[in-house]
């Protein structure tokens, strides 16, 4: 091996080699993924896209609309509320910067999400969906007979190369209110989205 | 090992013992005798200069063209492209290692920074997910084993920053093993490039990071964070070894300064719960840490001296900010800097110093 290394051109094809599978490395989560996971469908009731101004994908926001308060933990609420007080007057509309939150979903033998809940941690058991970006909105007109409820936009970075969906206006900061299917893998208990498509 | 001096001093050298050669006093072989211990350095000349900015703008305008036209590109070929500009640079590279070495070494920084790019751009166009943290240290490894390749120190210390942006950009990841790999590789490295300072240097100053990541993570206070950190420096300082001794009483001395300045600050200390006023220990120990400073600038060491300045201009501005006239302030505060600069200088010029 020490004679190989002293070959002027072993060397630098070897050093090559490495770089080549340092490179490869990256694909690993992702390969992984798809001879791990098992298929997960998430419905989401409002979708929005982000675009550069040459008209690059920034990112896929996904909204989640019905999340009930009870499922998500106190100190979110409080930490929103808080936020919400010193900005008084700005609206129902919070974001807590660097603060990933975690999606916590149960899903059913189909891959179905039947049941989701939001913390400030991943769960210790089960898959979550990890939000480094994220708005809450806080319905106000919740009263006895409507529960309250909170719409959640989640942020997850750049879509899955060969998803065909595009929902944007001419603006480069959309939003539109329908309803598209996310598909995504389990890998390790985090769920990571591998196509976005119409229902 | 030869002994590196200027340019400029092995000239005066060369041509000092040439003229004795000459006039008799020695013999021609002595003369090659004594030059044989010395070598110039490498200093920064305007060529180097040159073809490493050259270098850096190829590369640059490579990965412009190459990220404006990525979804453009077949996804084999957006691969294809950006190894073939790695295997062309390191090719090039290896093939003007004799004839052309300053250009030998700009090509391998290129195939350093294009590496990097790949690694930004295959994670993005294949939506890999990975996060920035991790594609750092692979750029590190990646730096490593080039500067390895043709023993480039200024690689080498390019790698410490690469591994240092990793570490900043880890603070409540669990990255261990990448750590233990990393130290492992950086004292190797230093083995291998024969403990040059300036590899020391960086090499210590990085394992001083790696220090206060590990105790953030364990949730270390972060006075307590200061106080090792304090520590570390003072063994650096005054542990005596025979090893690189200036590097390591720079770095230590570095370290003192900088954990002592935060520990001067009332509200760190407040961090640890039995401690309600924080100025009753910040400022004792801020009079102490100064006398220990004085200590060490008796003995010739710049570095505490500065230390001492920042003290003296962190306890002006906290003091006389509020009170003085804001045009009052600044003058004085021009005439404190000034006369600080002064007495570096002047004690700088005095002699050998760390």
């Amino acid at each position: 091996m020490k004679r190989l290394w002293q070959n002027t051109y072993a060397r630098l094809g070897i050093s090559f080699l490495v770089l080549v599978m340092l490179i490869f490395t990256l694909a690993l989560p992702a390969i992984m993924v798809r001879s791990l996971g098992d298929e997960v469908i998430l419905e989401a009731e409002a979708f929005a896209s982000n675009r550069n101004i040459d008209g690059s994908l920034v990112y896929y926001n996904l909204a989640i609309e019905n999340v009930s308060l009870s499922a998500v933990d106190a100190e979110i609420i409080a930490r929103y509320e808080a936020q919400q007080a010193e900005f008084e007057g700005f609206g129902p509309l919070f974001r807590l910067e660097d603060t990933p939150l975690y999606l916590h979903l149960t899903l059913d033998e189909q891959g179905r999400v039947t049941d989701t809940r939001l913390s400030l941690s991943p769960p210790s058991q089960g898959v979550f969906l990890r939000a480094d970006s994220h708005i809450l909105n806080y319905d106000y007109r919740a009263s006895e007979d409507t529960p309250p409820l909170i719409g959640i936009d989640l942020d997850f970075g750049l879509p899955p190369f060969n998803s065909s969906i595009n929902f944007v206006n001419e603006n480069d900061l959309t939003f539109e209110p329908q309803a598209v299917l996310i598909q995504a893998r389990i890998w390790r208990g985090r769920i990571q989205v591998t196509d976005i498509t119409r229902p | 090992m030869k002994q590196k001096i200027s340019r400029k001093e092995y000239h005066f050298l060369e041509s000092a013992l040439k003229e004795n050669v000459e006039r008799g006093l020695i013999k021609d072989t002595q003369r090659k005798d004594m030059l044989a211990y010395y070598e110039p350095s490498q200093g920064l000349d305007f060529i180097r200069v040159l073809v490493t900015i050259g270098s850096l703008l190829i590369g640059l305008g490579i990965l412009l063209v190459i990220a404006g036209n990525w979804s453009a590109i077949p996804a084999l070929g957006q691969l294809t492209v950006l190894l073939f500009f790695i295997a062309a640079s390191m090719g090039v590279s290896f093939m003007l290692k004799n004839s052309r070495p300053i250009t030998s070494q700009a090509f391998l920084y290129l195939a350093t920074l294009v590496y990097g790019a790949t690694l930004f751009l295959v994670n993005q166009g294949f939506n890999f997910n990975i996060a920035t943290n991790t594609l750092f240290f692979v750029w590190a490894l990646g730096a490593l084993l080039l500067a390895s390749l043709q023993k480039d120190l200024l690689l080498f210390l390019g790698a410490h920053i690469l591994a240092l942006l990793y570490v900043l950009n880890s603070f409540d990841d669990f990255i261990f093993p990448q750590l233990l790999l990393l130290i492992v590789i950086f004292f190797a490295g230093n083995y291998y490039f024969n403990y040059r300072k300036v590899a020391t240097f960086a090499s210590l100053g990085l394992m001083t990071v790696f220090v206060v990541y590990t105790l953030d993570y364990l949730r270390v206070s972060p006075p307590l964070i200061s106080l090792v950190v304090l520590g570390i420096g003072a063994a650096l300082t005054h542990v005596p070894h025979q090893l690189n001794r200036d590097t390591f009483r720079l770095v230590g001395l570095i370290n003192l300064g900088v954990a002592a300045f935060t520990l001067t600050f009332p509200d760190i200390w407040q961090n640890l719960g039995f401690i309600d006023r924080g100025e009753w220990f910040s400022l004792p120990f801020s009079i102490l840490f100064v006398m220990y400073s004085l200590v060490l600038v008796s003995k010739r060491y710049v570095v505490p001296l500065i230390t001492v300045s920042a003290f003296i201009m962190r306890y002006y501005f906290d003091t006389f900010f509020d009170f003085l006239p804001r045009a009052a302030f600044f003058i004085v505060g021009g005439i404190i800097i000034l006369g600080l600069g002064y007495a570096i200088e002047r004690f700088r010029k005095g002699g050998e110093l760390v």
